[in-house]
């Protein structure tokens, strides 16, 4: 075993470089700690993204697939999604999943925190909202997020930049809404609709599921990283860790991973933070096995890797005569709806859904999916029948919250290895009753929305099942060591030197997408820890 | 072996289809995507698909040169419901092969600069000349704050 560079402990080691590690990298730095953070991806090349060439939609089938197994990179790790009707996406590198998500950037509500106390179902959070919306605030600062103020579905928050361009779709949809008097609003996105700390404002390229060559969407590792190594803090890419290793006394004491070439290094550490998300995290947390920790680390309750959560996301498309020059502008940011967010139960269901509409395909991915669909045939009508639907489509994206349920689970594949030999990551997930019949209503919801909207032609495509991005709750957080894996700051129960500060630690899903609210737990874990660096494993 | 003296019915490792494999791939891809009526549009075989997969995908070729085995040499002379007709039998014996050609047909299609600017669309890569998009209207927000139920007080 290659023992690493000085053989001397660092202060804080962080595993994972993506949002939530990113954002405890940064925060700690100011403590002057000696911080390793371990990647085991790259770091990406704007230059090369996709958008800088010509083959820009064909390479989002290939190298630069949401989809780990298709994208298939040394630096992935693949995953069992057989068991499951949603299959995982996510990406490895500096980054993380940043690097290729759609950057719609809203925050858990205020009643998410509280799913128990106001609808009798699940738990609620150890923390609120209240807990968290100076982080928020901090960490909208230091992504940059464009948005508009004055959201009656939120407590008053500011967005340092105004919105992105709503164009044509956003005015289509919106003038549907408007119609049936249900509520809307401007999209908070992770992208700069104007120059902001040194970087370019959105050229509304489109694609920003596939890297932003212009670096105006907001990834940690043209944010937060830069201003984290600034300051002193270590990153190491192509590590990728198996284990973290504990004492005699059942400390964490560091951890074990394969470099670049493939040799196995070992890196001793004071602190440990795992900052993987919710695949990656139980993943490393149940192969790490001691004496001490028979059944994976930190988890003597049992529940790791239980209670996944992914957000169940069905998708509708309208077909409109008028052209919405739909390819233009950021995919995955434009208008949101929060009218069925709230529990009412009337619908039959608890809790609820949002609404976030989505712009069009570039001409490649409109001609396949539309073959796929079977309303673009080849032959004789190819012309005619993609002329109806290029730039002249708009969708609505029903993202569900899902509430925790303890077979819904991540453990280790007992086959399927990754290229280290490390065991792969098994999913085990069905869609719970609650949550189909909010998806059902949620779908019927946006074809109404779209017939509103003037659509000559409404297309349900159900759920869609390459929409795995947020992989929450496999670690949760609580006060009970009995029922939950963290504390209310995210140190764990058992191992009082390790800390989680990824999505695998919400108590419930809330309905949005997660990553403003995983930076800002980030955010608020590592001030706790600062706040409390001379009593930390107390 | 200069070009006058190439055989073209011979595979070469610059040369992956003969002529005659390459007049049929032309013409079955003329069926998958013709030329529009106004001509505007070219038909997929006018594109050199096979330089296009040579350069991108490789690994394809092979798969290509496969489809193209399935149908007689005389393809190109039948009338244009026949090869119609036998693309739809191909599509039904060979569905793998024949959506990896349709696939890759589409991929180089819908990249050609001549393609991009008959669809009113720019030639080349998005970035780094960018789309301009409307702001949008905001005016109706004043009365979607009004109907709005308010988010969940705890």
């Amino acid at each position: 075993m290659v023992d690493s560079a000085t053989n001397d402990p660092v202060d804080v080691l962080i595993i994972g470089a993506g949002a939530s590690g990113a954002a405890v990298a940064w925060s700690l730095a100011d403590t002057k700690m000696r911080i390793v953070c371990l990647e085991q991806g790259d770091w990406t090349n704007s230059a090369e993204y996709p958008t800088t060439g010509k083959n820009w939609e064909v390479l989002q089938h290939g190298a630069y697939s949401i989809n780990p197994n298709v994208r298939a990179r040394a630096t992935d790790y693949p995953i069992n999604n057989n068991d499951s009707p949603i299959d995982v996406v996510n990406f490895n590198g500096v980054g993380g999943g940043t690097i290729m998500y759609a950057a719609h950037f809203p925050r858990l509500h205020p009643s998410d925190f509280k799913v128990r106390s106001l609808d009798g179902v699940a738990d609620d959070w150890p923390i609120s909202y209240d807990t968290l919306d100076s982080y928020f605030t901090q960490n909208d600062r230091m992504m940059g997020v464009s948005g508009l103020a004055g959201d009656p579905m939120y407590p008053p928050k500011q967005p340092p930049l105004p919105p992105i361009p709503m164009g044509l779709v956003g005015d289509k949809i919106a003038s549907g809404y408007d119609k049936l008097g249900w509520h809307w609003w401007p999209s908070d996105s992770a992208i700069i609709s104007q120059q902001y700390e040194g970087r370019d404002k959105c050229l509304n390229l489109g694609p920003c599921m596939s890297g932003c060559s212009q670096g105006a969407k907001s990834s940690v590792d043209i944010t937060y990283w830069p201003e984290a190594l600034r300051q002193g803090v270590e990153l190491r890419t192509r590590c990728r860790v198996r284990e973290v290793t504990v004492s005699d006394e059942g400390m964490a004491n560091g951890v074990i991973y394969y470099n670049e070439a493939g040799e196995e290094c070992f890196q001793a550490a004071e602190v440990v933070v795992m900052a993987c998300n919710g695949v990656g995290t139980p993943r490393i947390l149940l192969n790490s096995v001691s004496e001490h920790f028979p059944d994976g680390l930190a988890n003597s309750s049992g529940l790791v890797g239980k209670n996944l959560m992914f957000h169940p996301v069905g998708y509708v498309q309208g077909v409109f005569d008028e052209q919405l020059d739909s390819h233009r502008g950021p995919t995955g940011c434009c208008i949101l709806s929060k009218e069925f967010y709230e529990t009412d139960l009337d619908r039959g269901f608890v809790r609820g859904y949002n609404m976030q509409i989505s712009r069009g395909s570039g001409p490649f991915n409109t001609a396949i999916q539309g073959y796929h669909s079977g309303r673009i045939p080849w032959g004789a009508d190819h012309h005619k029948a993609f002329q109806s639907m290029f730039d002249h489509t708009a969708g609505v994206a029903v993202l569900c919250e899902d509430l925790p349920e303890l077979h819904n689970t991540v453990t280790l594949d007992p086959d399927l290895k990754d290229s280290d030999g490390i065991p792969a990551a098994k999913i085990n997930y069905t869609l719970s009753e609650n949550s189909q019949k909010m998806l059902a209503h949620g779908l019927a919801r946006a074809e109404e929305v779209m017939e509103a909207a003037g659509a000559k032609e409404i297309v349900n495509n159900g759920m869609i099942r390459s929409a795995g991005w947020h992989l929450l709750g496999t670690a949760r957080m609580g006060e009970d060591p009995k029922t939950s894996v963290v504390n209310h700051w995210g140190r764990s129960h058992d191992v009082k030197n390790l800390f989680i500060v990824d999505g695998s630690i919400f108590v419930t899903s809330g309905g949005v997408n997660p990553t403003s609210t995983i930076q800002a737990l980030a955010l608020y874990i590592a001030d706790t820890m600062k706040k409390n660096l001379a009593n930390l494993f107390d | 072996m200069n070009d006058s003296t190439k055989d073209s019915n011979v595979i070469t490792s610059d040369q992956p289809l003969t002529s005659e494999q390459a007049a049929l791939l032309s013409s079955l891809l003329d069926v998958i995507i013709p030329a529009s009526d106004d001509g505007v549009m070219p038909g997929a075989g006018e594109l050199d698909l096979v330089s296009y997969l040579r350069e991108q995908t490789p690994e394809v070729v092979a798969a290509i040169r496969q489809a193209s085995s399935f149908f007689e040499f005389d393809f190109p002379s039948k009338s244009a419901t026949e090869r119609q007709q036998l693309v739809v039998e191909f599509s039904v014996a060979e569905p793998e092969i024949f959506n990896t050609l349709l696939f890759q047909s589409y991929a180089c299609y819908y990249q050609n600069d001549r393609v991009l600017t008959g669809l009113g669309l720019a030639a080349g890569p998005p970035f780094p000349r960018g789309n301009s998009v409307d702001s949008g209207d905001l005016t109706t927000l004043d009365k979607v704050v009004q109907n709005a139920k308010g988010y969940r007080r705890v």
